[in-house]
């Protein structure tokens, strides 16, 4: 067997300007360059990057569990591998947040004895800093997938920030479904109801993919927050309330 | 110039992109914007943006169902006994 290797890039998520020079550099020297994006536009941009250039969208079939979706990925990327060629997967945002088929993809090539590695990049709870402006060292912030923190029902400190991940996908189990996003978020709502008041405002964020363009940032009262659909990518932050901070 | 001609190229050019947000409307008249892409850049909203380019680069409901729904983690353990939940 050749001894190939592998390096997992993440993209940022504004298209084009949040790769770093170090993730620039792995696509450059790489024999080819596989990606998953969420943006078509920055499907023609990553293409534009590098002449073997490979989307890996085609694996995820609408309907098909994302079980299986991940593992064909994880093969995809590992096939070159395998052959001793020198590989970049780039994945949208940070390549290690929220996206199980990288760290599988590195894991596995270096158990079979390729060399792997995952370089750091912007993800979306990143771009949250920024443009809400806030400060996770200030009072301390927790962050959980949407559908983990209501499952496992996890405990809440009003004294801190809380970041929900995807909550327009709370219990979808298929990688692709169709129809109306969002439910669930009336569920989500009166688990927070029961910790914070129902006046505390709270923000559905999304981060912009496009250059020159602002983030979605809707600010909703939390007693309303079960009547709004979130946009399908969209974060839930909620600000730790006053009293809880103060104590 | 189309909406996502020019949106690759401010992805291309941070120089451009910071000469666009000091003088938006001299580079839009220097590539070409109509009125209509000027006020989706200004104004318009992130899915107001998104359905123009999907328009644009004619992305099919199914694509662009996959392209945002791709990334969500596997989440089979919510239909799972609590002993599973962690695994």
């Amino acid at each position: 067997m050749r001894r190939g290797a592998l390096t997992v890039v993440g993209t940022g998520i504004r298209i084009g300007l949040q790769l770093t020079p170090e993730s620039r550099a792995a696509i450059d020297a790489a024999d080819e360059l596989l990606y998953v994006n969420a943006e078509p536009l920055g499907d023609r941009w990553l293409a534009s990057l590098h002449p073997r250039a490979r989307s890996l969208a085609s694996h995820y079939r609408p309907g098909t569990a994302r079980d299986e979706v991940y593992e064909s990925i994880v093969e995809a990327i590992l096939e070159p591998v395998r052959l001793g060629g020198r590989v970049c997967a780039a994945f949208y945002g940070h390549p290690g947040v929220f996206v199980r088929p990288s760290h599988e993809a590195v894991s596995r090539a270096r158990r079979e004895g390729h060399a792997a590695r995952m370089l750091p990049a912007v993800s979306a709870e990143d771009c949250l800093f920024a443009d809400l402006g806030v400060d996770p060292a200030v009072h301390g912030c927790a962050s959980y997938d949407a559908t983990a923190f209501l499952a496992r029902r996890r405990p809440l400190d009003t004294s801190a920030a809380l970041v929900l991940w995807q909550v327009a996908a709370i219990g979808e189990p298929r990688v692709v479904s169709r129809g109306a996003h969002g439910g669930g978020v009336d569920v989500l709502a009166a688990r927070l109801l029961e910790a914070y008041p129902d006046g505390h405002e709270v923000v559905l964020y999304e981060a912009s993919p496009y250059p020159a363009a602002e983030p979605d940032v809707r600010r909703v009262p939390l007693g309303a927050l079960g009547a709004v659909t979130p946009s399908p990518q969209a974060t839930l932050y909620v600000p730790p309330t006053l009293a809880g901070a103060a104590a | 110039m189309t909406l996502s001609e020019f949106l690759l190229k401010l992805a291309a050019d941070p120089q451009l992109l910071e000469r666009f947000r000091e003088e938006p409307r001299k580079v839009a008249d220097e590539v070409g914007l109509d009125e209509e892409q000027r006020r989706l850049l200004a104004a318009g909203s992130l899915e107001q943006l998104r359905i123009e380019i999907h328009g644009e680069l004619r992305v099919g409901e199914e694509t662009a169902m996959i392209v945002w729904l791709h990334r969500f983690p596997s989440i089979p353990w919510l239909f799972a006994a609590p002993d599973d939940a962690e695994s």
